[in-house]
């Protein structure tokens, strides 16, 4: 290997250039004028973000918890004041959506307002003055979640439907608002066990009879956190090794690549199911830990075929020349440049994900505490009840089509040779 | 080693064999204790094979209820007023015609985790695969269960005090061949005939008292303890003495089931093993593989994962009373429940039973059954029951104010109604419904959260910190009331079962964690008593003894069967009455003190007591199930025509 950086002269530093009377679009800006004109790729989007949507306001439309109550002793918000109870919403990650459905809702508010404010502003400014904006409410959020988590809510909460029927039986006049679907997907009622679609349950009851139009919309929360979180933390840590690797090279990449073919060589499947199997209390982040552990070598080998490539090139030889630590070189310098091609693979990966998690619950491997489609779809299958078939099995294929368009979408407008 | 790193190709091989072949003994490890599942019997069940009239082709059968006898010698024997043994009857119900021969086609769950009766594991599925195959001293009667028709023995006799038992073997009782090439000049050692001998009983009880032996042994020794010794008198009489009269000595005894001393004792080059060291090689012994017997059936093969075949055995001992039904049996290993009903239609198999949701979904009030003419539906009782056993160990479980309301707190009837889809009956106490020990006028605990809620609050459970969760102060720590339940995690019906519980216990404040676990880490777990709660089910025995489940000297030995550590002092006290009690009106008192006891106790949340539902072709005569036996019984299945065999 020749080292290129010291045969060649230091860059000299380039005259600032003359501002320019319409703003050059950003790489961003570019990739975004790619990616909106294909339109399949671009409906797919935001047919992600509707997903996300229904994650996020999932209670608003499905609560046995009624918005206003009045049970002879005055009014009552029991929506309100159970959003973040552990007793109603035991599982972390429905904690995490509901924060952003309360107090991430409103803090919409303060960054829209300061977007249009600064409408006018040269780029730089509004630039700064919009990522502080961001970063301000991104950290009130995430002050309130890590508290909401830290310091649980636990009063016991009352079963309302129930207290409503003992209350009329006694003659006490009640008001109560809910949900349009007053049910909640924990919920059992096994008189009402294995029933089909109806007014009352709109895609039935399953064996529990809880019911599955809840347990479907909640889903998708399970859904798309096991998704992106298996994803970002596989991402993080295959995008680690695979930087070393690739930067480093010699007997570090042999011995880091050879770690990477090892853990390929076993049948993912496999592998994901055996470890399930010695994990006593499976939670579902197990799930995604497990999913991840298996998932990480894919972008490892990405990021370090990029920095294969990208290392001999000019900037690096700059960057080396101007006395960056290797630390700053990896991570400042390359990894940005590195990163378009694990994105791509990031958005196929969360549809992957899902699909095992799916197929975990559905070997009856999951998290029995938390609704998943992949579950509903076991209960579907043993019971040959086809809604309970086809309802999860609809979901599973729209989240994932829709996921792997969005993948090819990205994956086009990154590719600066399809550019037209 | 540069190199060797470098070729990924050739480490990842080598690792990839590492993990394919650990996961491989893993999972071998589990399918042996799954195979276990079913098997949870508090004693070695039962056996014979006895039921069935006189050899031809096509026949009119004797009526249920009429006798056979085997020989002339038999008959003799039973002529002697001391014999403890009863002319064979053929059960009620028994078919007016049966088509003789044919290939029986059913499936087991999983596969055997050895075929060896005594040094494998304890399995349903290889209990029932000896019924076919294997004698015994004498076979329990199907319907009459107090009464033991003759097998291997035509006459037992007891002495006045129960310590001293004489058996007569009959003569020409003989071992079927091993399965393997005889004409291969290593196994020339195994070719001559071999009746079936005193010393093999000799060689079983040996055997059985060997503490190198594991598996199956293990169980079995609780329950030869009084058996002190065997003596040989003569090839085909043997004595054996007993330390004390209890009540299951006889039971066992009867049940016994031989080894042959000319196979086991030997390596495969025909070595015999030295006195040392022959039980430990019982555990690997190069015949484990396959099995032998002196029954109705002789074994053909056992390919892992696949099959188990056995044909009828043509010189069998019984074949004038009781011969083998079919040619052939095959029993096809079918790991995936949901592929069973398919089979059945398709006519790969002859008959299947179903799990409680797949009959809902798919048999209940769906005639024609799967869409064939065909199909026909019977539903059977079994023995078994099934329970959520507290682990008393636990603070939360010692009360059993609290366990009262736990009980109260499961809505049994909602569950067998819909989640069991109505196969079972609710159940209060340890015994068969139809075992006179069950006393029926104690009702089961009725579904009523808000005196379970009473309960709690009276023992001491309350919600202090108002978190939602009750909690006490037991030992000057706060306790929460929090445990987790480990379930059955193959069967749908069990997480349903925990979900629905859990929403009820939530109401109580009680938070509750379901775990779902294979066969065989559930077991591991109970049994190194590392479990709050449970689901279980035990299949008890038709001669009831208390001793393994429910005394206290059991809850202090390692791997015994009181994995809820249940101790009463007034428990043990009943246990050890019974075991000497011989007189069957005092029997029933002392059982129904039992039952009164446990239901006051409430170790376990008894559940219920299942029902079975099998479908079967109309070519079959309409199956009689097995009181005994928690298993379909194919030695009381027959076909009324002999199927299509192009089908």
């Amino acid at each position: 290997m020749t080292d290129a950086s010291s045969a060649q002269p230091l860059p000299q530093r380039l005259p600032e250039r003359p501002p320019a009377a319409a703003e050059d679009p950003s790489w961003l800006q570019i990739v975004w004028g790619q990616f909106k004109k294909r339109k399949i790729p671009y409906y797919s989007m935001w047919g992600v973000f509707g997903l996300f949507l229904i994650a996020v306001y999932a209670p608003v439309f499905i609560s046995n918890k009624p918005f206003v109550w009045n049970g002879g002793d005055g009014l009552e918000f029991p929506w309100l004041t159970t959003l973040f109870n552990r007793n109603t919403y035991e599982n972390a990650i429905d904690i995490f959506f509901n924060s952003l459905l309360l107090p991430g809702t409103l803090l919409i508010v303060p960054v829209a307002v300061v977007w249009r404010r600064t409408a006018g502003r040269p780029r730089r400014a509004r630039i700064a003055a919009r990522q502080r904006a961001m970063l301000g409410a991104f950290g009130a959020w995430a002050v309130a979640l890590v508290a909401l988590l830290a310091f649980p809510l636990q009063a016991p909460t009352p079963v309302y439907p129930e207290v409503e029927a003992t209350l009329e039986a006694a003659g006490t006049p009640v008001t109560a608002v809910y949900a349009p679907v007053p049910y909640s997907y924990r919920g059992t009622d096994i008189s009402k066990a294995m029933e089909g679609p109806s007014t009352e349950h709109l895609l039935g009851t399953d064996g529990a009879g809880s019911d599955v139009f809840a347990r479907m919309v909640f889903g998708t929360r399970v859904s798309l956190t096991v998704g992106i979180f298996a994803v970002l933390l596989y991402i993080t840590v295959g995008t680690v090794v695979g930087a070393v690797a690739g930067f480093f090279g010699g007997r570090l990449d042999t011995l880091l690549m050879r770690i990477v073919e090892v853990v390929i060589c076993i049948p993912s499947l496999f592998l994901v199911l055996s470890v399930a199997a010695f994990i006593p209390e499976r939670s579902i982040f197990h799930i995604m830990l497990i999913i991840a552990a298996v998932a990480w070598t894919g972008p490892a080998r990405l990021v370090r075929a990029e920095f294969l490539r990208l290392r001999e090139l000019d900037f690096v030889a700059a960057a080396r020349a101007s006395g960056f630590g290797k630390a700053s070189i990896i991570f400042e310098e390359i990894l940005p440049n590195a990163l378009g091609p694990v994105l791509v693979s990031a958005t196929f990966g969360v549809a992957s994900a899902i699909l095992v998690e799916s197929t975990m619950s559905f070997l009856g491997l999951g998290d029995i505490s938390v609704p998943s489609w992949g579950q509903i779809l076991a209960t579907g299958r043993q019971t040959s009840s086809w809604t309970l078939i086809l309802a999860p099995g609809f979901a599973i294929f729209l989240t994932v089509s829709l996921l792997n368009l969005l993948g090819e979408g990205v994956r086009d407008a990154l590719d600066p040779k399809l550019r037209s | 080693m540069t190199r060797l790193l470098q070729s990924g190709f050739g480490v990842g091989l080598l690792v990839l064999l590492v993990v394919i072949g650990a996961v491989n003994t893993a999972q071998l490890h589990n399918l042996e204790k799954k195979v276990a599942e079913l098997e949870t019997s508090p004693r070695p069940t039962v056996s014979g094979q006895k039921e069935g009239p006189p050899v031809a082709v096509v026949s009119t059968a004797q009526a249920g209820g009429s006798l056979c006898y085997s020989s002339d010698e038999e008959k003799l024997a039973l002529q002697d007023e001391a014999n403890v043994l009863k002319p064979f009857q053929y059960p009620p119900g028994w078919p007016s015609k049966i088509d003789r021969g044919g290939t029986l086609k059913r499936h087991v769950g999983q596969d055997p985790p050895g075929l060896n009766p005594i040094a494998s594991n304890n399995a349903a599925d290889l209990s029932e695969l000896y019924r076919y195959m294997g004698a015994r001293i004498a076979v329990q009667s199907q319907h009459n269960p107090d009464d033991w028709y003759p097998d291997l023995a035509t006459k037992v006799t007891r002495s006045p005090d129960g310590l001293v038992y004489d058996v007569y073997l009959r003569k020409g009782a003989y071992w079927s061949k091993p399965t393997v090439d005889l004409s291969d000049p290593r196994h020339a050692w195994l070719a001559a005939d071999h009746e079936v001998t005193a010393d093999d009983y000799a060689f079983t009880i040996e055997m059985i008292k060997n503490p190198q032996v594991l598996g199956r042994a293990a169980a079995l020794r609780t329950y030869v303890e009084a058996l002190s010794r065997i003596e040989v008198v003569d090839t085909h009489h043997f004595r054996v003495h007993f330390t004390e009269n209890l009540y299951i000595n006889q039971p066992t005894l009867l049940d016994l089931e031989p080894m042959p001393r000319w196979l086991y004792m030997y390596d495969e080059d025909g070595r015999k093993f030295d006195d040392a060291t022959w039980g430990d090689k019982q555990n690997s012994h190069w015949y484990n593989q396959k099995a032998i017997g002196a029954g109705a059936y002789n074994f053909v093969e056992w390919e892992p994962g696949v099959r188990i075949v056995i044909e009828k055995n043509e010189r069998y001992h019984l074949n004038k009373c009781a011969p083998a039904n079919f040619d052939r049996i095959e029993m096809k290993v079918l790991k995936d429940q949901q592929s069973w009903l398919r089979r059945l239609k398709t006519g790969e198999l002859d008959y299947s039973h179903m799990q409680p949701q797949q009959f809902l979904a798919e048999v209940k009030d769906k005639q024609p059954y799967l869409g064939e003419e065909g199909l026909k539906l019977a539903v059977g009782d079994e023995a078994s029951y099934f329970y959520i056993g507290w682990n008393q160990t636990r603070p939360q479980f010692q009360d059993k104010r609290v366990r009262k309301a736990l009980s109260e707190a499961l809505d049994r009837q909602g569950l067998v109604d819909s989640v069991f889809a109505g196969l079972g009956t609710i159940t209060s106490g340890p015994f068969d419904q139809s075992n006179p020990c069950y006393d029926s006028s104690i009702a089961p605990l009725p579904y009523d959260l808000e005196d379970a809620k009473r309960l709690l609050d009276e023992a001491g459970w309350k919600d202090t910190d108002g978190d939602g969760t009750r909690d006490k102060m037991v030992d000057g720590k706060k306790v929460q009331f929090t445990f987790t339940m480990v379930i059955y995690g193959s069967s749908t019906e069990y997480e349903t079962l925990a979900r629905v519980y859990r929403e009820a216990l939530d109401r109580l404040g009680i938070k509750m964690t379901a775990q779902p676990l294979e066969w065989a880490a559930h077991l591991k777990k109970i049994n190194e008593r590392d479990f709050d709660a449970y689901t279980g089910a035990w299949v008890p025995s038709w001669e009831i003894d208390l001793y393994q489940i429910w005394h206290s000297t059991e809850a202090d030995r390692p791997e015994s069967s009181n994995y809820v550590s249940f101790r009463n002092a007034d428990g043990d006290r009943i246990a050890e009455a019974l075991r000497r009690e011989f007189d069957e009106t005092k029997r029933v008192d002392l059982c129904h003190q039992f039952h009164a006891l446990v239901h006051d106790e409430q170790p376990y949340t008894f559940i219920y007591q299942r029902k079975r539902p099998v479908l079967y072709w109309d070519h079959m005569n309409t199956p009689i199930f097995s009181k005994l036996n928690p298993h379909r019984d194919a030695r009381l299945f027959s076909f009324a025509s002999l199927p299509d065999p192009a089908k």
